[in-house]
C-alpha cells in the first residue's frame, strides 16, 4: 500500500508538469486531492493495515498531501500571473553587468613564466640598475676597452664610464661581488642597444641566469637548460648546443630549439635552418672569477641569458617586434 | 664574411652538399647565417659565336650581330663595346629567364629586330661587371648551355655568409675556414701555390724599411715588382672577389684583396715610383697631422695613429687605408707590396677614433697570424707576376725584431673532465688538439700526480693563451652534443626573492583585476617632455640623464616620469578610436646624480583612465569619468595590498595635474604618490585636447616602507553594533574627512566606522552649502552598548561637528 502511495505521488507530479491553464489545474485538484480523489481513497484504507504500521503510513500520506498542495498553489500563482501578463522571463543571452578587466603585457607574461620555471628549479630572482658602470657592463665581464668584443653590442653612452646596460650580465658581477658561492640567481630586466630597425628595438628585455658552486659542469648547464626549455616550449622540444663566443664564458654555447613554426622543415622564421637561436650560455670564464675574487680552482659555474621579445614572438606567433612598444590595445587585449 | 664554396674546395676536399657543410660549420662554432646559390640558374643561357657585326642604321651606339647559337643563326642588337667577330658570348633567346627574373623577348630596337640578347656578367649575376658582353673561352661549341659544369669557369657556386666571433681572427679567411673543415673532416689542407721567379735587382738596392714604433708594428715585410702591366683581373678572380662582396679595381689591387680574403693577411700595394727616397718608415703621427686617405677624405690624426711614411711624408694610415698620394693608378709601373703585423689595440683605437673600419682594420684589430706575414707577401707577388707580369726583385725585406715564440700552456685532463662533465682519456684529448695543429707534449707527472699535457697552439690561434681556452677547444672538437646531460644539485644560498620583487607580480595582478591593461614604453624620452608636463625650473622632472649618442632626439634622455610614455600611448590608441582606456605602467625613472655617476633609479607605478566610466548599456546610462573613479581604483589597490591610514590632501601645484582636481596621497603621514586629472595644458601638449585623462602615480619604494611586514589576525567583535545616521549642512569648503576626524576623535574607541552615504550639493540657485549624510557604527569591544549612552555620545558628536565646522543638522 505504501508503494501504491509513492506511485501515486510520482504520477501526480508528472501530470502536474503538463498543466497549462486554470481548468486543467482544477481538474487535477479534484482527481488527486478532492474528497473523492485518489489520495483520499488510498488514505481511507488505512484501517486495513496492521496497527503498528498505521502511524508511519499516516505520516507518509500527509507529507504527500502537503507536497502536492504546495506544488498546486505554486502553479496556480504562476498561471494567474501569466494570465495577467506579469510573469518574468529571464533572457540568459543578455550580456551581464561585467566589471572592467585588464591584460598583462605579453613581455610580462613571458618574464613571469621564465622566472616561475627557474625559481622552481632553485634560482633566486634579483635585479640591478639599468644605467650601469662600464666596469660592470664590460670590464669585469672580460670585455676590456679596445677589444673587438665591444663591437658585439652597440652601446648607448651616458658618459665615458656610464652606459645603458647592454645585457643583464652585469648583475652576475654585482651578485658575486656581494655573495660567496653557492650562487644561483636569475635576473630579468630591460637592456639597451643602439640598434633600431624592423627586427630590433633600442630597448628590449633579457633574463640572465647564473649558477656557481663546487663541481658544476657543462653537462649541468645542458641539463638545466634542457629542463627549462622543455617546460617553456613543451616536453618534445628538441634542442642543440653549439659552440659560440661570449667574453665572459668559456666554453660558450649558443642554444637552438627545433623551429616551433615549421617543426624543422625550414621556414622564414628559422631562415630555413630548422633551428631557432634562443639562448646564449657557457661556463663562467675564469677571468670573471678574478674580478669577483672567487677561486677558479675551487668553484665552477655556468651563466645563460635569453631575449624575452624573441621568446614572446615565438610563443605567441608575433611577427613584428615593434608591436611590443606601440602598446596598441588591439594588440594588448589579445594576452 | 662571405666566401665561395668553389674557393674553399681549392684547399680542402669537400665531399658533401653545401647544406651539409653549412650545418657542420655551424656546429663547429662558425655560424652560417646565410647560404645562397650563385650562377646556378643559367639553364636558359648558351654560348653563341658572333659571326658578323654591322652598325645599327639609326644609332652609333648599337651594333647588329648575326650569331650562331648552336641551333641556328639569329640576329641580335647589342650595345657592348667589346664585340668581336668570332668570339663567344653568352646568349639568351626569347623566352629565357635571367637569374634576376627578367624574361627575354623578341623586340624591335630602334627599328631593327633583336631575337634575344648577348649578356654581360652582371646580367647573369656572376660579377658586377657591365663593361661589355662576357667573353667565353674560345673552345666552347656554340649552343653549350652555361649551366653545365663548364671548367674552368666554375659558374655554379654557393656563397656562405659566415658570422665570425671576435675570438677567431683565423677564421676571417678562406684558408682559415678550409683549415677548420680539414680538422673536422680529417682531410688534408692544401696550401695556395706560390711560384716566384726572382729576376730583378736585389731588394736592398730598391727599398729600405725602418720601424720607429716596434710596439705598433712588430713586423713589416715588403717586396718590389717592377714593370707590371695594369689591367683587368681575370674572370675567376673578379668572380670570387664579387662573391665576397669586394669590388674589382685592377689586377694589382685585386691581388691584394684576393690574398687578404684567401689568407687573412691584409696587404697594401704602393706605387713604388711615388715613394720618395724609396723608403718606408713606420711611425706615430704628429699631433695635428692630417692625411688624405685614398677615399679622398682628409683625416686629422693624433699621436695614437700609426703611419706608414716614405722619406718625406705619410703614405698610408697603417693597417686601415692607403693614401691618395701613393695609390696604384693606371700609370703605375713599379709596385712595392707591404705585408705587416700591426698591434691590434693601436689599429682599433685609430679606426674607432676616425670612424673608419676596413677589411684590413677588421683583421688587424682581431689579430692576424704574425708568422704568416711573409707567406702572404710571396703569394701576392706570385699572383701579381702571373697576372700583371713584371720583374720580381730578388729577396724581400722582413723587419721582425722579436721573433714569435708559441706559449706553453699546461692542460690538466682531470680539470678538463671536471669542468665538462666528461671522462675523456689523455689520448683522446691529445688527438682533438693535434687535429687543430697544436703541438701537444706529455708533461712529467706533476707534484700532485695529475696527468698533464703541455700544449703550444699554432701562431694563428691568437685566442688560445690559457688552460680554459684549451678546454673549450677539446669540448668543441669532442662535440657539445656528445657531452652527457646531467642535473646540478642546487644548494640553497639565500632563499626566496626579496619583497620588492614579490610585490610587482601582485600589484600587476591587482591592477588587471581593477580593469587596467599593462603597457611597456621606452625608458628614454624627449628632453622636451619636462616642458610639456609644465615642470618648473627646479623640478626633479628636469634632472635628466642625457644619452651621448641617442638614435633620435625624442629618445635622448632617460625618463624622469612615466607620464609622457603613458600619454603617448593614449594618443596611439585614441587615434584608432580606442577611447575608454585604463592603462598602467610599472617602470623605472632616472634622476641625474652628477656627471659620470649612476643616476638614482626609482620604480614608479603610473595609471591612467580616459573616456567613459561606464558605457551606455541595456541596464544603465553612460557616465563619464571623474576624480572619484581614479581615486577609487587607487584606494582599491592600496587596500588590496594591505595598506591602511591612507589620506588624500588637496594639492594645487603638482606638475602635469589640473590644480582644481588633484591630490597628494600619503600613508601614515608619508607621501607615496599623487592622483588627479591631467591638466588641459599637458593634454594639449600631447595633442590630446579632446580627451580627459585621470592619473595616479605611486612611488613604489615609499609604498614598500608602509606595507606591514606580517599580517596579524584580529578577533571579530563579540558585542552588537548600534547605528546612527546624521545629515549635516556644511559650507562647501569643508572636506568630508574633517567631519569624520571629528567623529572619530570624539567617539574614540566606540566608533567602529563612519560611512558617507549621501551627498547633496545644493540647489542650482544656492551652491554655498552642501549636505553630507553619515552612518556611524558604534560598538564596544567589551560590552553591549545601551541606546541611551549611544544617544548621549551621538548628541555630543553632533555638537562638536557644529562647533568645529559651523555646520547644522539638515532638516527633513
Amino acid at each position: 500500500m505504501k508503494e501504491q502511495l509513492l506511485e501515486l505521488e510520482k504520477k501526480a507530479i508528472t501530470d502536474l508538469k503538463t498543466i497549462s491553464d486554470a481548468s486543467e489545474l482544477e481538474q487535477f485538484r479534484v482527481t488527486y486531492l478532492g474528497k473523492k480523489g485518489l489520495l483520499t481513497s488510498v488514505m481511507k484504507r488505512l484501517g486495513e493495515l496492521p496497527a503498528n504500521e498505521r502511524p508511519e503510513f499516516g505520516k507518509l500520506a500527509n507529507r504527500i498531501k502537503t507536497n502536492l498542495s504546495g506544488l498546486l498553489d505554486e502553479l496556480r500563482d504562476k498561471i494567474s500571473a501569466k494570465a495577467a501578463g506579469q510573469e518574468t522571463i529571464l533572457d540568459v543571452t543578455l550580456p551581464g553587468r561585467a566589471p572592467f578587466y585588464g591584460h598583462l603585457h605579453p613581455l610580462s607574461l613571458i618574464i613571469k613564466d621564465v622566472c616561475q620555471i627557474l625559481s622552481r628549479m632553485g634560482f633566486r630572482v634579483v635585479k640591478g640598475p639599468n644605467v650601469e658602470l662600464d666596469y660592470y657592463n664590460f670590464e669585469a665581464l672580460n670585455i676590456p676597452r679596445d677589444h673587438p668584443a665591444r663591437d658585439m653590442q652597440d652601446t648607448f653612452y651616458v658618459s665615458d664610464n656610464v652606459v645603458l646596460r647592454t645585457h643583464t650580465s652585469p648583475i652576475q658581477i654585482r651578485v658575486m661581488e656581494t655573495q660567496n658561492p653557492p650562487v644561483s640567481i636569475i635576473a630579468p630586466g630591460k637592456v639597451y642597444r643602439r640598434d633600431s630597425d624592423v627586427s630590433h628595438t633600442p630597448m628590449f628585455h633579457q633574463v640572465e641566469g647564473l649558477l656557481v658552486d663546487q663541481h658544476v659542469t657543462f653537462g649541468d648547464l645542458k641539463g638545466t637548460l634542457t629542463c627549462f626549455l622543455n617546460e617553456m616550449f613543451g616536453p618534445d622540444t628538441r634542442l642543440r648546443f653549439r659552440p659560440s663566443f661570449f667574453p665572459f664564458t668559456e666554453p660558450s654555447a649558443e642554444v637552438d630549439i627545433r623551429c616551433v613554426i615549421c617543426g624543422g622543415r625550414g621556414c622564414r622564421t628559422c631562415s630555413n635552418t630548422g633551428w631557432l637561436e634562443i639562448l646564449g650560455s657557457g661556463m663562467v670564464d675564469p677571468a670573471v672569477y678574478g674580478f669577483v675574487d672567487y677561486d677558479a680552482e675551487v668553484y665552477s659555474g655556468f651563466a645563460f641569458g635569453m631575449g624575452i621579445e624573441r621568446l614572446a614572438m615565438l610563443k605567441y606567433g608575433i611577427d613584428d617586434i615593434q608591436l611590443f612598444y606601440r602598446n596598441d590595445m588591439r594588440f594588448l587585449r589579445q594576452f | 664574411m662571405k666566401i665561395s664554396l668553389n674557393w674553399l674546395k681549392d684547399y680542402v676536399d669537400i665531399d658533401m652538399s653545401a647544406d651539409e657543410l653549412g650545418r657542420l660549420l655551424t656546429m663547429a662554432g662558425l655560424e652560417v647565417e646565410g647560404l645562397e646559390p650563385s650562377g646556378q640558374s643559367l639553364d636558359d643561357i648558351v654560348a653563341a659565336r658572333i659571326l658578323t657585326i654591322a652598325p645599327h642604321p639609326e644609332t652609333d651606339r648599337l651594333s647588329v650581330c648575326q650569331v650562331d647559337t648552336g641551333a641556328g643563326t639569329v640576329q641580335v642588337v647589342c650595345g657592348a663595346p667589346n664585340l668581336a667577330t668570332g668570339s663567344l658570348a653568352p646568349f639568351a633567346a626569347a623566352g629565357a629567364t635571367l637569374p634576376n627574373g627578367t624574361t627575354i623577348s623578341d623586340s624591335s630596337i630602334r627599328g631593327v629586330m633583336s631575337h634575344g640578347m648577348l649578356l654581360a656578367e652582371d646580367e647573369m649575376g656572376l660579377t658586377d661587371d657591365h663593361t661589355g658582353v662576357m667573353i667565353l673561352p674560345p673552345n666552347l661549341a656554340p649552343g653549350t648551355p652555361l649551366s653545365s659544369d663548364l671548367k674552368p669557369l666554375e659558374l655554379s657556386d654557393w656563397v656562405f655568409d659566415l658570422s665570425i666571433t671576435p675570438n677567431r681572427p683565423d677564421w676571417t679567411s678562406v684558408l682559415g675556414v678550409a683549415r677548420e673543415i680539414a680538422a673536422i673532416t680529417g682531410k688534408t689542407l692544401k696550401r695556395p701555390e706560390i711560384i716566384i721567379e726572382e729576376g730583378g735587382a736585389p731588394i736592398s738596392e730598391l727599398a729600405r724599411v725602418t720601424i720607429d714604433d716596434p710596439v705598433g708594428c712588430p713586423r713589416y715585410a715588403a717586396g718590389v715588382i717592377q714593370g707590371v702591366e695594369l689591367g683587368f683581373s681575370p674572370f675567376w678572380m673578379r668572380r670570387r672577389l664579387f662573391l665576397s662582396g669586394i669590388r674589382s679595381i685592377n689586377n694589382i689591387v685585386d691581388v691584394t684583396n684576393y690574398v687578404l680574403l684567401e689568407m687573412g693577411q691584409p696587404l697594401h700595394a704602393f706605387d713604388y715610383d711615388r715613394l720618395r727616397e724609396n723608403r718606408i718608415i713606420v711611425r706615430r703621427a704628429e699631433k695635428g697631422e692630417t692625411f688624405i686617405t685614398l677615399d679622398g677624405e682628409t683625416r686629422s690624426l693624433t699621436s695614437e695613429s700609426l703611419m706608414i711614411c716614405d722619406g718625406e711624408r705619410a703614405v698610408a694610415l697603417a693597417g686601415i687605408m692607403g693614401g691618395l698620394n701613393s695609390e696604384i693608378t693606371s700609370d703605375t709601373g713599379d709596385v712595392l707590396l707591404e705585408s705587416a703585423f700591426f698591434d691590434p689595440v693601436t689599429i682599433r683605437r685609430c679606426s674607432k677614433r676616425l670612424g673608419l673600419s676596413t677589411e684590413a682594420s677588421y683583421r688587424f684589430e682581431r689579430g692576424i697570424d704574425i708568422e704568416g706575414v711573409t707567406t702572404a707577401l710571396k703569394r701576392a707577388m706570385s699572383l701579381i707576376s702571373h697576372l700583371a707580369g713584371g720583374n720580381i726583385a730578388s729577396g724581400i725585406i722582413d723587419i721582425y725584431p722579436r721573433q714569435y715564440t708559441p706559449p706553453d700552456i699546461r692542460l690538466r685532463i682531470d680539470k678538463t673532465n671536471r669542468l665538462l662533465g666528461t671522462s675523456l682519456s689523455k689520448d683522446a684529448v691529445r688527438g682533438y688538439l693535434e687535429a687543430l695543429e697544436m703541438d701537444v707534449r706529455d708533461m712529467n707527472v706533476s707534484e700532485d700526480d695529475r696527468v698533464q699535457l703541455v700544449v703550444s697552439p699554432p701562431s694563428f690561434r691568437v685566442d688560445i693563451t690559457r688552460e680554459a681556452d684549451l678546454i673549450e677547444e677539446v669540448a668543441r672538437v669532442f662535440g657539445y652534443e656528445n657531452i652527457p646531460v646531467t642535473y646540478p644539485s642546487i644548494r640553497p644560498g639565500q632563499i626566496g626573492d626579496a619583497p620588492e620583487l614579490a610585490l610587482p607580480g601582485q600589484i600587476r595582478q591587482i591592477m588587471i583585476g581593477l580593469g587596467f591593461t599593462e603597457i611597456i614604453t621606452y625608458s628614454f624620452i624627449s628632453p622636451k617632455s619636462a616642458d610639456m608636463l609644465g615642470a618648473e625650473e627646479a623640478s626633479s622632472l628636469r634632472k635628466f640623464v642625457p644619452i651621448l649618442n641617442p638614435l633620435a632626439i625624442d629618445q635622448s634622455v632617460m625618463r624622469t616620469s612615466l607620464v609622457p610614455g603613458i600619454l603617448n600611448t593614449v594618443g596611439v590608441n585614441v587615434a584608432h578610436y580606442e577611447r575608454d582606456l585604463r592603462l598602467f605602467e610599472w617602470g623605472k625613472v632616472f634622476f641625474q646624480m652628477g656627471e659620470d655617476l649612476q643616476p638614482d633609479e626609482k620604480v614608479l607605478l603610473t595609471a591612467v583612465m580616459t573616456g567613459l566610466s561606464q558605457k551606455k548599456s541595456w541596464h544603465c546610462d553612460e557616465r563619464t569619468l571623474d576624480f572619484y573613479d581614479i581615486k577609487g581604483a587607487l584606494e582599491a589597490l592600496l587596500a588590496a595590498i594591505g595598506l591602511k591610514e591612507i589620506t588624500f590632501n588637496r594639492e594645487t601645484d603638482l606638475n602635469s595635474y589640473d590644480p582644481e582636481c588633484s591630490a597628494g596621497v600619503s600613508c601614515s603621514g608619508s607621501a607615496i604618490g599623487r592622483v588627479g586629472q591631467v591638466s588641459s595644458k599637458v593634454m594639449e601638449a600631447y595633442g590630446l585636447e579632446k580627451v580627459s585623462a585621470f592619473l595616479f602615480e605611486i612611488d613604489i619604494a615609499a609604498l614598500l616602507k608602509e606595507i606591514p611586514a606580517t599580517k596579524r589576525f584580529q578577533p571579530f567583535a563579540k558585542f552588537p553594533a548600534v547605528y546612527r545616521d546624521i545629515s549635516i549642512m556644511l559650507n562647501r569648503e569643508v572636506e568630508s574627512a574633517s567631519v569624520i576626524d571629528i567623529v572619530k576623535k570624539k567617539g574614540a574607541e566606540w566608533i567602529e566606522s563612519v560611512e558617507i552615504f549621501d551627498l547633496y550639493e545644493g540647489s542650482k540657485s544656492d551652491r554655498s552649502e552642501k549636505a553630507l549624510a553619515f552612518r556611524i557604527s558604534y560598538r564596544s569591544k567589551d560590552r553591549t552598548l545601551d541606546g541611551a549612552e549611544v544617544n548621549h555620545l551621538h548628541e555630543s558628536i553632533i555638537d562638536e561637528i557644529r562647533l568645529k565646522t559651523g555646520g547644522r543638522l539638515r532638516e527633513g
